[in-house]
C-alpha cells in the first residue's frame, strides 16, 4: 500500500490551496456474511472494499474526496479535488509525518474470524436454527452471522501517522412464533469488537432460546395501555434510550449548531442526581470498543453527566478545534466514503444502589419495557420515540402479563429528571447496535434497571 | 474500459471454473454532496465509485463475493472463492439467474446537467434554500444541515443466461433541517425534494417548507389521550407507506412476516385507496429499464379500490411461486445481495386540496412529522411519535408534540376517508399525497 513518502506528497497536494489541515485515511474492510432462512443456508458471501479518503479543513469548511481506484494518479486527483475547498495559499504548508505507530493493544482477540473456516461459521448458524425450531410454535427462523476486519491508517498534516486493525463479529436471530391467528417475533443477538471466541460453548443455543422465549411469551400479550405511567426500563437493552435520547444531544456538532436541547447547560444540574453517564470505548469487547477513532485520536473515557450535572460533550477534530476543546476520540466514520463526525462509542448509564426487586416492589402500577426494537430522537427538541417489542404490565410490585404494540414517547431531559430509581445490575446491551446519523457507526450501550416516575406509553388501550 | 465486455469475460471464466450459472453486477458512478451553514460552505464531498458483485450457482447453492478491486489479477481468486462459498450454501432449486425474454425499452433517466453543472451553481442552490428558510420566519435561528446531493451512475448486469445490459442514470436532491426557537423551546422542521431533473429543483419552496414546519409545531404540547381524525402530510405518510411496502414484499409474505400475507384478492383498505408500483415513470428515483437482477420493470396495480391485487417478487420468490418476477429486485450497493423493494409506490391522488380535507374536520390532528419505526410487520400494530398542529372547527389551532398515534395498519387503511391532490416524492420509493384517517388513538397526557 501507500508508503510514507507517497502519503506526504498527497497531503502536500491536498494543501496546495492552503487550508491548514489535511488528512489521508486509507481503509481495507474484509467481511464474511452468512444468512439462513426457511431451513436453508441462503447466502454465503465474502468481500472486501478498499479506498482512500482525503480531507482538507479550511476554517469551518471541509473538502472531502474519496477514491476506490488506488493508482497513484487517481489518488493525486482525489487530493486535488479535496484541495479546492481552500482559497488561502498563504497557509500552504508541507507535511512531515512522524514514524508510523499503532495503538497499545490491551484487549487481544483470541480467535480472529478470518482464521475460522467458512464451514465452521455455517455450522454455527445452523445450530441456532436447530435449537430455535425445537419449539413447535416457532414457524420461521432467520439467522445472520457477520464478521468484519477493518484495517485503517490515518495520516495528517500535523504529522500524525497511525494504523490499527479492528475485528467485529455479530450473530443474531429473529424467530416467529405462531399460535392460531396470533403471531409474534422474538429476537436475540450477540456481538461486538470481539473475535470468534464469543461463540464458544452453548452461546448459539442460548441466543436461539432467548429469541424463542421472547416470541412465545409475547403470544399471550394483551393490547398495550395508552397514557402516562411509571415505567421501569430493563438493564442492558433498555440503554438504547440513553444512547438516543441523551447521547445524540451531547455530540458536539449538534451543540455547536445550537440545535441541541443541551446547548448552554454545561456544569448545570440537568437531571436527577441519580444519573451518571459516560462514553467509554476503553471497556473492551463491546459494540463500540475502539482503540483509536477514525481520526487517529486515542480512545478516551468521557464523563457526560455526573450525578445529574452536565460535564462534557463528544468531539471530533473539527468541532474540538472550533472551541479549543480537548479531543475526546469520538471522530468516527462508517468507511473511507465518509468524513468523520462526532459519534458515540460505548455509552453507559452507571450503576446506582437499588436492586431490581426493590425497583419492582416499589412500583404499584406501571409498565416494564424489557426490549426495544428501535428508537428515534429529534435532537433539537430532545423528543424521542421508542418501540417496545417486549413489554409487561407491573401491578402491585409484580410483573403480571405481557403487552404488545407499546411505544414510549418523551423528552430526553424530562425523562432523566424523572428517573427516581437506578439499579445496581449494570450490563451492556448484548450485541450493541448500529447507529445511523447520515452514516452508520457500530456502538455499544449499557445500563442497570432504571425507573422513570412518569412517561407516556403510546398504546391503543385507553383507561384500565 | 468497456465494463460490459469485462463482465462478460468474468461470467464465462466462472462457468469454466465450475459454476453452473454466473452473474456479474458492476456499478460505476460519481457522487457529490454540498452542505452550507450560515450561508457559507460547510463541506463539499466528491467521489468516484466503482465496484463489483459476482454471484455463482453451484449445485443449486448461491455463493457471492464483492470487491472494489477490479484488477485482472484479483479476478481468478474471486471466482474461485465464490464457487467455494456456493458449495457451503444449501441446495435450493429456486436459485436461478434471469433468462431475458425481450429487450428492455430505454428510459430517459439521465439528465447530463446534473453531472455537468459547475459546483458554484450547486452551492448557490443550497444558499438560496438556507436564505429563504431564515428569511421566511424570524423564529428560525439555526439549521442542523442544508444540503444538495447528486449521483450519476452506470449499472452493468451480465449473466450466463444471455443477459448483458447496461444503463446510465442520474438523480439529485436538496434538503434542510431548520430549527425554530422561542425562549428555551426548540423545534426542527424538514424540507426536501428529490428530482431526476436539475432544473426542477426548487430551493425556495423547500426552504420555506422546512422553516414553516419548524414554526408550525414550535412549543407543541401533548393533547389529551383519545380518538380523533388525523391528517398526514406526504412526508408523514412515508413511514406508513414503507410499512405497506414491507407488507407486500413477496418474500416476507411467504414467510408470514406480514400482516397482508394471506390477503391477496381481499378488501384491505377504503374504496378510495389505489396504489400502484410504477418502475417506468422517468420522473421518479426508483425508475430504470431493468431491476438489479435484469428483469424489465413494469407498472402494476397493487391496491385497487381497496382490494389487494398482489405482491412484489424477485426471481427467487417468483420461481418458488411459479409466476413471473415483477422487476422488484434491488441492490443498495454492489456489495449487497438483491432484495425485494418497491420501485415507486404511488398513492393515486384524489381531487380535493389538502386545505379542503382539513377544513372538513371538526376536531383532529394535522401531522407534519412522525418519529419512530413502530410498525409490527406481523400484526400491523403500530405506535409512533408525532408532532404537528391541532385542528378545531376546520382550522389550525395549537401546536402539538410529545404524543403518539397508535392503531393497526389494517384498521388505518380501512379508515382512510380522504386523499388530497398533492402527490410528492418523499424518498424510499414512495410518492404520496396528503391522506386523512377517520379515527386513530392519540396518546398524550
Amino acid at each position: 500500500m501507500l508508503d510514507k513518502k507517497e502519503i506526504e506528497e498527497l497531503l502536500d497536494i491536498a494543501q496546495e490551496n492552503g487550508g491548514g489541515f489535511a488528512e489521508l485515511y486509507y481503509e481495507k474492510k474484509e467481511s464474511d456474511i452468512i444468512s439462513m432462512e426457511e431451513n436453508k443456508i441462503k447466502s454465503v458471501k465474502s468481500g472486501d472494499s478498499e479506498g482512500v479518503g482525503i480531507r482538507v479543513i479550511s476554517g469551518d469548511k471541509t473538502g472531502y474526496a474519496y477514491s476506490e481506484d488506488l493508482s497513484f494518479d487517481a489518488l493525486k486527483n482525489t487530493a486535488i479535488t479535496s484541495s479546492k475547498i481552500a482559497k488561502d495559499k498563504a497557509k500552504t504548508s508541507f507535511s512531515r509525518l512522524s514514524p508510523k505507530r499503532k495503538p497499545v493493544l490491551v484487549a487481544p482477540i483470541s480467535i480472529p474470524p478470518e482464521e475460522v473456516k467458512k464451514s465452521e461459521k455455517v455450522s454455527l448458524v445452523k445450530r441456532v436454527n436447530e435449537t430455535a425450531r425445537r419449539d413447535d410454535r416457532i414457524k420461521q427462523v432467520l439467522i445472520g452471522y457477520q464478521d468484519m476486519r477493518r484495517h485503517f491508517l490515518v495520516a495528517n498534516s500535523l504529522g500524525l501517522f497511525i494504523e490499527d486493525t479492528e475485528i467485529y463479529t455479530r450473530l443474531g436471530t429473529q424467530v416467529l412464533a405462531i399460535k392460531g391467528n396470533i403471531a409474534h417475533p422474538g429476537m436475540a443477538v450477540k456481538g461486538g469488537y470481539i473475535g470468534y471466541e464469543l461463540y464458544k460453548g452453548d452461546v448459539p443455543e442460548k441466543i436461539a432460546q432467548e429469541a424463542v422465549d421472547m416470541a412465545t411469551t409475547m403470544l399471550s400479550a394483551k393490547e398495550a395501555p395508552a397514557g402516562e405511567m411509571p415505567v421501569v426500563i430493563a438493564r442492558g437493552n433498555g440503554s438504547v434510550l440513553i444512547h438516543e435520547a441523551i447521547g445524540h444531544g451531547l455530540e458536539a456538532d449538534h451543540i455547536q449548531k445550537n440545535d441541541s436541547a443541551y446547548t448552554d447547560k454545561l456544569e448545570k444540574l440537568i437531571c436527577s442526581e441519580l444519573v451518571t453517564i459516560v462514553d467509554d470505548p476503553t471497556i473492551p469487547y463491546q459494540g463500540g470498543s475502539i482503540k483509536i477513532d477514525s481520526e487517529g485520536t486515542d480512545a478516551t473515557r468521557t464523563v457526560l453527566v455526573e450525578k445529574g450535572i452536565l460535564k462534557g460533550f463528544m468531539y471530533d477534530y473539527l468541532t474540538a478545534k472550533k472551541e479549543n476543546a480537548q479531543l475526546t476520540g469520538n471522530g468516527r466514520r462508517e468507511s473511507f466514503k465518509h468524513y468523520p463526525i462526532p459519534r458515540m462509542t460505548n455509552t453507559c448509564l452507571l450503576n446506582g444502589e437499588s436492586s431490581f426487586d426493590e425497583i419492582l416492589k416499589s412500583t404499584e402500577k406501571g409498565f416494564y419495557a424489557k426490549k426495544f426494537s428501535g428508537g428515534q430522537v429529534n435532537t433539537a427538541s430532545g423528543d424521542f420515540t421508542f418501540s417496545v417489542i417486549e413489554g409487561y404490565m407491573i401491578e402491585n410490585g409484580k410483573i403480571t402479563f405481557p403487552v404488545r404494540g407499546a411505544t414510549l414517547i418523551g423528552n430526553g431531559i424530562e425523562v432523566l429528571k424523572n428517573v427516581d430509581m437506578v439499579g445496581n445490575d449494570f450490563i451492556f446491551s448484548p450485541g450493541g447496535g448500529v447507529c445511523g446519523k447520515g452514516q452508520h457507526a457500530l456502538v455499544g450501550h449499557g445500563q442497570p434497571t432504571i425507573r422513570v416516575k412518569k412517561l407516556v406509553v403510546g398504546g391503543t388501550r385507553i383507561g384500565s | 474500459m468497456n465494463y460490459l465486455e469485462f463482465a462478460q469475460d468474468i461470467v464465462k471464466k466462472a462457468l469454466k471454473s465450475g459454476a453452473d450459472q454466473s452473474e456479474v453486477y458492476i456499478i460505476k458512478g460519481k457522487e457529490m454532496e454540498i452542505r452550507t451553514a450560515k450561508m457559507k460552505i460547510e463541506s463539499i464531498k466528491e467521489a468516484r465509485k466503482l465496484g463489483m458483485g459476482i454471484r455463482v450457482i453451484v449445485n443449486k447453492g448461491i455463493g457471492s463475493v464483492y470487491t472494489s478491486n477490479m484488477k485482472q489479477d484479483n479476478i481468478e481468486k474471486l471466482i474461485d472463492e465464490s464457487i467455494a462459498l456456493a458449495r457451503e450454501a444449501s441446495e435450493d432449486k429456486f436459485n436461478l439467474f434471469y433468462k431475458p425474454c425481450s429487450v428492455p425499452k430505454e428510459i430517459d433517466i439521465y439528465d447530463e446537467k446534473i453531472e455537468q453543472t459547475p459546483i458554484e451553481e450547486k452551492v448557490e442552490i443550497v444558499r438560496i434554500m438556507e436564505k429563504t428558510a431564515f428569511e421566511s420566519n424570524k423564529m428560525i435561528t439555526a439549521s442542523n444541515y442544508v444540503s444538495y446531493n447528486d449521483e450519476t451512475r452506470e449499472v452493468f448486469i451480465v449473466n450466463s443466461n444471455g443477459l448483458s445490459y447496461s444503463y446510465k442514470e442520474a438523480g439529485c436532491g436538496i434538503g434542510g433541517e431548520f430549527i425554530a426557537t422561542k425562549g428555551e423551546i426548540k423545534q426542527s422542521g424538514y424540507g426536501m425534494q428529490i428530482s431526476r431533473s436539475f432544473d426542477k429543483l426548487n430551493p425556495c419552496k423547500v426552504g420555506k417548507e422546512g422553516a414553516g414546519e419548524a414554526c408550525l409545531s414550535l412549543g407543541g404540547k401533548p393533547v389529551k389521550t383519545g380518538k380523533f381524525s388525523v391528517v398526514l402530510k406526504p412526508e408523514a405518510c412515508g413511514s406508513f407507506l414503507s410499512g405497506i411496502a414491507n407488507a407486500i414484499n413477496g418474500r416476507k409474505c411467504m414467510q408470514r412476516n406480514s400482516f397482508l400475507w394471506d390477503k391477496q384478492g381481499e378488501k384491505i383498505g377504503s374504496d378510495i385507496l389505489n396504489i400502484i408500483d410504477d418502475g417506468t415513470n422517468p420522473e421518479w428515483a426508483g425508475t430504470s429499464p431493468v431491476d438489479d437482477e435484469g428483469v424489465i420493470k413494469t407498472k402494476r396495480e397493487m391496491i385497487k379500490n381497496g382490494v389487494l391485487q398482489g405482491f412484489l417478487y424477485d426471481i427467487y420468490t417468483a420461481s418458488k411461486k411459479g409466476i413471473t418476477p415483477t422487476g422488484n429486485a434491488k441492490r443498495p450497493s454492489y456489495a449487497a445481495d438483491p432484495m425485494i423493494s418497491p420501485n415507486n409506490l404511488f398513492v393515486m391522488p384524489g381531487d380535493k386540496t389538502p386545505e379542503e380535507i382539513i377544513s372538513q374536520i371538526d376536531e383532529g390532528f394535522y401531522i407534519t412529522s412522525t418519529i419512530g419505526f413502530g410498525i409490527n410487520p406481523i400484526t400491523g400494530d403500530f405506535s409512533v411519535g408525532a408532532c404537528g398542529v391541532w385542528i378545531k372547527g376546520g382550522k389550525f389551532t395549537l401546536p402539538v408534540a410529545g404524543v403518539t398515534i397508535a392503531s393497526n395498519m389494517k384498521e388505518m387503511l380501512k379508515n382512510i376517508d380522504a386523499i388530497a391532490n398533492d402527490p410528492k416524492e418523499v424518498g424510499n420509493g414512495i410518492i404520496s399525497p396528503t391522506i386523512r384517517i377517520k379515527e386513530m388513538t392519540i396518546a398524550g397526557e
